[in-house]
């Protein structure tokens, strides 16, 4: 065997378990139920021709086989997860304006009505929503190292968590006490009809 | 039954399965007549198959000795909701671009 070919099947060789790595990979991070999805991409992975051609497939196809395991992994695991996403898009949209604006206006009106917003739609762990809308703006400036306006005073940065974990209190305060004027209303008509 | 997500590669994949809704499709096939990739196909095959709307089952014997394929067909009630996304995409502008598929 001369050298030339050794190096081909050395590759082929590559390429082959490359390719039964990642769809092994696929069988293996769904659950039992879905493992049968994992088997389809196998099976389609071992139709193609091409080495190239079926490692290029079994790539794309095990991402989006992780994208769906994923999924299934977070699903009922994070209570009210579409507005936990609307807190984060919004935390960061206002971190990114108040990075590079010239007021701090506009933050202080989207975290403080946000938050404000989602304690008395949601008062179910409360918590989340001043970490999300005000608690974003210390994180993104540990992460990229730029403190834009807060460079000078660095405390100043946590002053939006403190002022929605203020617009938090306010808003599950006022949601309680709407609840308990309803629970008194509603005793107070029972009584009233005995 | 659950809802499925609008998107431009959804209706795609549904014209493609509407254009001969008897033939079984496997995903390669589906993959290069779409010209969707298939880690946007796959996810989307799930999503249908756990919205009742895509039946899947096993081919009878691989050819050449390789493993069965995984063949798939929209069901019934499938049709019916891949005609009403269509219908939608098309009010919406959505250009739903179909190649032909090849021989």
């Amino acid at each position: 065997m001369n050298d030339n070919s050794r190096v081909n099947r050395a590759v082929d060789a590559l390429w082959i378990r490359s390719t039964n790595a990642v769809t092994a990979s696929t069988r293996a991070i769904l659950s039992e139920g879905r493992a049968h999805w994992g088997d389809a991409i196998f099976a389609e992975v071992q139709a193609q021709h091409s080495p190239a051609e079926r490692l290029r497939f079994a790539i794309s196809a095990a991402c989006g086989i992780y994208v769906i395991a994923a999924r299934d992994a977070l699903r009922g695991r994070i209570a009210n997860s579409r507005a936990v996403g609307w807190a984060a898009a919004l935390g960061i949209s206002a971190a990114t304006i108040d990075l590079t604006a010239d007021s701090r206006w506009p933050m202080t009106v989207l975290v403080g009505i946000g938050c404000f917003t989602l304690s008395i739609v949601i008062p179910r762990a409360v918590w989340r929503w001043p970490l999300l809308t005000g608690g974003i703006l210390p994180l993104m400036i540990a992460l990229t190292g730029d403190a834009g306006p807060y460079s000078y005073d660095r405390g100043d940065q946590w002053m939006p968590l403190g002022f929605t974990a203020v617009c938090a209190a306010v808003g599950v305060l006022l949601e309680r006490m709407q609840s308990t004027r309803r629970i008194l209303a509603r005793l107070s008509r029972i009584t009233s009809n005995q | 039954m659950s809802q499925v997500r609008l998107s431009q590669s959804l209706v795609i994949v549904l014209g493609q399965l509407l254009a001969e809704p008897d033939q079984w499709r496997y995903g390669y096939d589906l993959s290069n007549a779409t010209a969707v990739p298939p880690g946007t196909l796959y996810p989307l095959l799930v999503r249908l198959a756990d919205a009742g709307w895509l039946v899947a089952k096993w081919e009878e014997r691989g050819e050449g000795g390789r493993p069965p394929r995984h063949l798939y067909r929209l069901t019934a009630s499938g049709r019916r909701e891949a005609r009403d996304v269509i219908v939608r995409a098309t009010k919406r502008g959505w250009a739903i671009g179909l190649r032909p598929r090849e021989a």
